[in-house]
């Protein structure tokens, strides 16, 4: 909408289950065109997050912008230009890959052969021409992942929002979707990236937060890290507590 | 049609012809077979009534009693799904919502969708609608717009008053408190009719069909009075249902049963070390440790929770005016069956969680049971084992619950109703181990309501279970013959005996086919489905 705003913004956002403050007071703003990572130990409110930019979620306060519009007002106008890989399957198991990808095309208002075009040359990019055919329920984790992937492109969106999109994929697979998001990038569009493996998002974004116990605990410029001469992963222990050992477990 | 709904409805297409691609042959001809007998009789069922109202002797019994009737199908349309905990078929919203789609272009599909939840009844009305139409006698013309637009009334209706129920019974603490409160609501009717006694029936079913109702509105249209009042009637009441139901769908749009994190360990969990203790004491592991599971999954999961809780409240709440209306009425030698009757009830709502589906709510987890050393024997065992126990608690609570009500209620009444109930649950529990294998269904243990086995499924169960039943009938048939309590208990040895013969074929046999099975029944815990989804 408007084209000088955020990718995203969020204002002071909140979301409390009962007693449990899930997301506290999270205030981000990631720049258009922006490779970011959103790291968090497990728990720390990621998924919840996204839940609530994808409107999974109603924030219990705080405000919610993606690309310029507001949600949940213009939920439908943003949501017609983000691409998303969710960390829960939301793929539909009783059809083919080929069918969801067409009913994903069509959902964001592409034309049926358009959208069945696009279909054909996705699955045939991320090696699933051969399995089109086969029912979703019948894919393995990492190809239901490279599916996920590949129905988020479909609509060439403007914003991805990935939660964990490389868990179970093969190392191939992995550098093809890597390969494509920093295509997506130099084109223009914004990344907003979960990870547990902090060396991917070492290597692909630009910036990182890190959340812990529904907290912003640090937000930095992956370039700022290397020179303070530390490495992502000695970053995050510090932020979000020492590692445990096994040493007084006598009997492992 | 927008596009987005046009893909919605291919994709739903494309997955119903891949879920027919998919099923064995042997499978599929058993449900069509299934399917079709259970329709067959309410066709049947349609076009005798369509005979009935297309004659002119019946012109003034439709006049007078159709709008008592309308009363009756509005009331069963709302009334049935929550009896039977089925809700038919519905968008899977959970999985729309990422797409960029408005709640106003969903709102339409759901409603259509929602017409699976009563088809039976569509039918019976779609046979009263064309014997009207065909009545030479009545100028019922209008009959099929009238009843269309009470159709749609009582989709909106369900709809909201569904989605409603379903967000409040989705709150923790609040799911078998709203569950009560309903149940109470939909009973009270029959409760201050059973009070006042048959006399007044009358009385209070001319308030109910009085002009300024929707169904005595549509009643009115039907038999050819297409006064102008009985026009706005009924659209001001589908209109204000329709807003109704809309504004429930888009609440529920934005609702998040299911999502949120654990917070304080709810009593259930901090009641699992008492029962851990209790059972391992008595029996030896595997059983104990599979057993203590299936209890606590049990008690942790809301569906299974509201339908143990119904057991006991509903069957009372449904039984107990019917039955004062009987004393009413002098039929007193049903007296001492009632208690079996309510309790045998709760056994058929425990049924899709304790019987027919019984690895429902484990869906990928159910792995380990290949996974781990012990025989999948003992795991059908111990599920078993907790299911006896649910029901042992249910019959229980069903009696409290009797005694609660000040009904008669007698020892020996109380231990025939534990004893025909354990004895019904070894056929139950031999023929669910089978059909859980044969038809498993990954089920969402967070969702409070809802059926969790196939369509075709329950209805085949239905039609199964007079004749699982038979032993047990026999047996009642040799007290009636002999007018002897030990001929029915020998009777009903007898029929234990047979049961856990049964019993122990069907466990080794359904023991040995999950090991053959074991990827198909694996995959089918697994899957979802598409963008409708049953409930």
């Amino acid at each position: 909408m408007v084209a000088t705003s955020p990718a995203i913004r969020l204002v002071r956002l909140r979301k409390v289950y009962g007693q449990r403050t899930a997301v506290d007071d999270l205030s981000l703003e990631v720049p258009r065109g922006c490779f970011f990572g959103f790291l968090g130990p497990n728990g720390a409110g990621k998924t919840t997050t996204i839940r609530m930019m994808i409107g999974l979620a109603a924030p219990t306060a705080g405000e919610i912008e993606l690309l310029g519009y507001r949600l949940p007002e213009q939920a439908v106008a943003a949501k017609q230009r983000i691409g998303l890989v969710p960390e829960e399957s939301l793929l539909f198991d009783r059809l083919t890959g080929a069918e969801f990808l067409e009913f994903s095309g069509r959902m964001y208002g592409l034309a049926r052969n358009v959208a069945r075009e696009r279909t054909r040359e996705l699955l045939e990019l991320f090696e699933l021409d051969q399995e089109g055919g086969k029912l979703i329920a019948d894919y393995s984790k990492g190809m239901r992942k490279r599916l996920a992937m590949a129905a988020a492109l479909i609509h060439r969106p403007e914003l991805f929002l990935l939660d964990e999109p490389f868990e179970g994929v093969d190392a191939v697979g992995a550098r093809l979707m890597k390969d494509i998001l920093l295509d997506q990038i130099r084109r223009g569009a914004t990344v907003f990236l979960t990870s547990h493996v902090l060396e991917v998002v070492e290597r692909l974004c630009q910036r990182v937060a890190i959340l812990h116990e529904g907290r912003l605990v640090m937000e930095r410029e992956v370039g700022d890290l290397r020179d303070g001469g530390e490495s992502l992963e000695d970053v995050f222990v510090r932020v979000v507590g020492g590692a445990k050992t096994a040493a007084g477990l006598d009997w492992l | 049609m927008t596009p987005a709904v046009g893909a919605i409805v291919w994709a739903q297409w494309r997955t119903l012809l891949n879920v027919r691609r998919g099923a064995r042959l042997s499978s599929a001809a058993l449900a069509a077979a299934v399917l079709s007998l259970w329709f067959g009789a309410w066709l049947f069922g349609a076009a005798a009534l369509a005979m009935a109202c297309a004659r002119p002797s019946a012109t003034d019994a439709l006049r007078t009693g159709l709008p008592a009737a309308f009363l009756l199908l509005c009331g069963l349309w709302q009334l049935t799904p929550v009896m039977i905990s089925s809700q038919g078929a519905s968008l899977d919203v959970k999985r729309l919502l990422v797409y960029p789609v408005a709640a106003r272009q969903l709102y339409p599909m759901d409603l259509i969708l929602r017409l699976t939840s009563n088809p039976e009844l569509l039918v019976l009305l779609t046979g009263a609608t064309i014997g009207i139409t065909a009545n030479p006698a009545l100028a019922g013309k209008m009959a099929p717009v009238g009843t269309a637009v009470l159709v749609l009334f009582n989709l909106c209706a369900a709809s909201g008053l569904r989605q409603q129920i379903e967000r409040l019974a989705s709150r923790r603490r609040l799911r078998e408190a709203v569950a009560l409160l309903f149940l109470i609501a939909v009973a009270l009717p029959q409760l201050v009719l059973a009070a006042g006694g048959a006399g007044r029936f009358a009385e209070r079913i001319a308030v109910l069909t009085a002009a300024w109702w929707p169904w005595t509105a549509a009643a009115r249209l039907a038999v050819g009075d297409l006064a102008p009042a009985h026009w706005a009637i009924l659209l001001g009441w589908t209109g204000a249902a329709w807003i109704f139901g809309r504004w429930q769908f888009e609440r529920s749009l934005t609702s998040e049963s299911g999502s949120e994190p654990r917070g304080a360990a709810p009593s259930s969990l901090r009641a699992g070390g008492f029962l851990e203790r209790w059972v391992s004491s008595l029996l030896p592991d595997p059983l104990a440790a599979l057993t203590v599971k299936e209890l606590l999954t049990l008690a942790r999961t809301p569906r299974f929770r509201l339908v143990f809780f119904m057991g006991f409240t509903f069957g009372v709440l449904i039984f107990v005016p019917m039955m004062l209306r009987q004393e009413g009425l002098g039929a007193a030698a049903w007296a001492e069956y009632r208690l079996t009757m309510v309790a045998v009830y709760a056994l058929l709502l425990l049924g899709d969680a304790v019987f027919w589906n019984i690895f429902g709510f484990d869906r990928a987890a159910a792995q380990i049971y290949f996974a781990a050393p012990q025989g999948f024997g003992w795991v059908l065992a111990g599920k078993n084992l907790a299911a006896m126990v649910f029901v042992l608690l249910e019959v229980s609570g069903v009696a409290l619950a009797w005694r609660l009500v000040r009904m008669p209620v007698g020892f020996q009444q109380v231990l025939e109703t534990y004893a025909v109930t354990m004895v019904f649950c070894l056929y139950l529990m031999g023929t669910g181990n089978l059909v859980s294998l044969y038809y498993p269904r990954a089920a969402s243990p967070e969702r409070s309501m809802g059926a969790t086995s196939a369509f075709s499924v329950r209805i085949l169960l239905l039609l199964a279970y007079p004749v699982l039943a038979a032993p047990l009938i026999l047996a009642y048939a040799a007290r009636y013959a002999f007018q002897s309590r030990l001929a029915f208990y020998l009777s009903l040895g007898f029929a234990a005996a047979l049961g856990a013969f049964y019993y122990a074929f069907a466990l080794g046999s359904a023991s040995a086919r999950a090991l053959q099975r074991r990827e198909q029944f694996l995959e089918a815990l697994r899957q979802g489905s598409g963008p409708a989804t049953m409930g």
